[in-house]
């Protein structure tokens, strides 16, 4: 029996006021649909006797009570857990799937719970409903792997910028001087900037990619990992003006200017680095760990 | 009717039950199950992700609604989600009239001799 035949049925049974779950003007509405005895349910809206929104109304079962009422071994937090190991992607994404997903598990088994199922079981049966993890982990990672590319092109994208400005500091710092370094360091400029550029072009397109141009075409398998490679790329960019700057603040005029924009480098280096890593070890895992589905987006 | 068969069409559902009103997760499955009078069976969890999916391509918009102590995501249509979804219809009832015609075929009238 499904928590929502279940609820259903009670509602029947007792005629109980029963909520729509939807939401009006921005709010979820607190009260109750009138669920007839026979089971009305307003349009689009959740049958009669669907889950409780939590508030505690007449009647209702508190959905916040569900975990409460699974006891210490709550299958819900052990689903929840081993989904969030699972999955790997940008924290707030897969904190907000992760919670989002959790929510739906506690008005499943708060459902369960209305219609007079035991504690436990009412836990356990929520959890069936909704899948193994692993049913779920595939197309839950390839949403976070795809948030992950669009994280990390959204860095590059910064970043790139920020690696001519370091440039141009250090240009300035250096201006006047007619020696080799400072030529040597502008030829270097021009090179890294031409790759960093290059990269950043990948990065841009790759929200459009997976966004409105999503709706019509496929979003490319290897994209995430392609956005991971220009992150490495415009990250080692970084890593070699950090460098040359490094040395050119010690021959340069006004080398704290210098000093400055090989800092800024260092950061962005770090940052660009660590986002990069983090999209190729999702771009690994959508890969090699489930087949991707082929429908658009 | 099982979770396979209903798979290539889920985006179409959970934009059809959506055209009333912004709705959550929990309420989402619900109006499928309602509407389908029980007949379509879901994977519940699989539609989160593909909820987050179709916020992602621009046809859903979603909001943390507080209730009590829980949070819950709504979503609710876009315009484009609104496009798509008379998108979804016109495919739909093109491909049931096409496998129609074949399954059901007009008895034909034989020339007359």
């Amino acid at each position: 029996m499904k928590a929502r035949d279940a609820v259903s049925a009670g509602a029947k049974l007792n005629g109980a006021k029963v909520h729509d779950g939807k939401v009006h003007d921005g709010k979820v509405s607190d009260g109750t649909v009138r669920g007839s005895a026979s089971g009305d349910a307003a349009p689009g809206g959740v049958p009669a006797g669907g889950v409780p929104l939590g508030g505690g109304p007449p009647g209702g079962v508190p959905a916040g009570d569900a975990a409460a009422v699974a006891g210490p071994a709550d299958p819900v937090e052990e689903y929840t857990a081993a989904l969030a190991d699972a999955l790997h992607g940008p924290a707030r994404a897969k904190a907000r799937m992760v919670q989002e997903i959790r929510g739906g598990l506690e008005d499943t088994v708060a459902a369960y719970v209305h219609a007079g199922v035991p504690g436990p079981r009412a836990a356990r049966e929520a959890v069936r409903e909704f899948g193994s993890p692993d049913e779920l982990v595939p197309s839950c990672q390839r949403e976070l792997t795809i948030a992950q590319a669009r994280h990390t092109a959204r860095v590059v994208v910064l970043a790139v910028p920020l690696l001519i400005a370091c440039w141009w500091m250090a240009g300035r710092a250096g201006s006047g001087q007619d020696w080799l370094v400072p030529r040597a360091a502008h030829g270097l400029a021009v090179q890294l900037a031409a790759v960093a550029g290059a990269a950043a072009l990948v990065a841009a397109t790759t929200p459009a990619v997976t966004g409105v141009l999503a709706r019509r075409l496929p979003v490319p398998q290897r994209l995430p990992l392609a956005v991971a490679w220009a992150g490495t790329t415009v990250s080692v960019a970084m890593a070699v003006t950090t460098l040359a700057l490094a040395v050119a603040s010690m021959l340069a005029a006004n080398w704290p200017l210098t000093l400055l924009a090989g800092s800024l480098a260092a950061v962005s280096h770090a940052v660009v680095a660590s986002s990069a890593r983090a999209c190729r070890r999702c771009a690994r895992l959508t890969v090699t760990g489930a087949a991707l589905p082929a429908v658009n987006g | 009717m099982k979770a396979d068969a209903v798979r290539g069409h889920l985006d179409g559902l959970l934009l059809a039950v959506l055209e009333q009103g912004p709705l959550h997760g929990y309420a989402i499955i619900a109006a499928v199950q309602q509407r389908s009078g029980g007949a379509l069976d879901l994977r519940t969890g699989t539609i989160y992700p593909a909820l987050n999916r179709l916020e992602r391509l621009g046809l859903l918009r979603s909001s943390w609604e507080s209730v009590g102590e829980r949070r819950r995501r709504c979503y609710e249509l876009t315009d484009a989600g609104r496009a798509g979804l008379a998108g979804e219809r016109a495919a739909w009832r093109e491909f049931t009239a096409a496998i129609g015609s074949v399954l059901d075929p007009a008895p034909t009238t034989r020339p007359a001799t």
